[in-house]
């Protein structure tokens, strides 16, 4: 799972349906590998949210 | 803090407030106290946003419905992700 996130978040175009096929030989089904999938690409929008606008950084 | 204003919660209007409590009921009972707090206690990011309501509520429901713990994910992987997605960032926040 968190192999698939990584490089989701590195470069997305790199994905395949390999990486899905990994994810499903451990037991992730098509609603948990959206999950995964928009779970780390919202997180990939609110890091970026966080740094562009400096929160948390005085 | 942000670089940009962001509206305190005194100064919110009812579209500012609504979408903040709509966010805030969505999210776990650990989310309720903030990593990095405005002056007026709200979450630093979700205030960020105070300045576009509808994009806050929006964004931030859109996160609170992917922790349902009604879908497959238990909170440990949302947390493993939500922790590998800012370290590989780099994440500042």
């Amino acid at each position: 799972m968190l192999d698939y996130v990584v490089q989701l978040t590195i470069d997305a175009t790199r994905i395949s349906p390999d990486d899905h096929a990994r994810l499903r030989s451990v037991g992730f089904d098509d609603q948990g590998i959206l999950q995964i999938t928009l779970i780390a690409s919202w997180f990939n929008y609110i890091n970026r949210v966080a740094d562009a606008l400096g929160v948390g950084r005085e | 803090m942000t670089w940009i204003r962001t509206v305190p919660l005194a100064e919110a209007d009812e579209a500012l407030r609504n979408a903040m409590a709509a966010q805030q009921a969505l999210y776990p009972e650990e989310y309720a106290t903030p990593v990095h707090p405005t002056d007026d206690g709200s979450a630093g990011i979700v205030a960020s946003h105070s300045l576009i309501p509808g994009a806050l509520h929006h964004a931030f429901a859109a996160f609170g419905e992917l922790m349902s713990p009604a879908l497959p994910l238990t909170r440990s992987q949302h947390e493993m992700i939500t922790t590998v997605v800012s370290v590989t960032n780099r994440c500042r926040y």
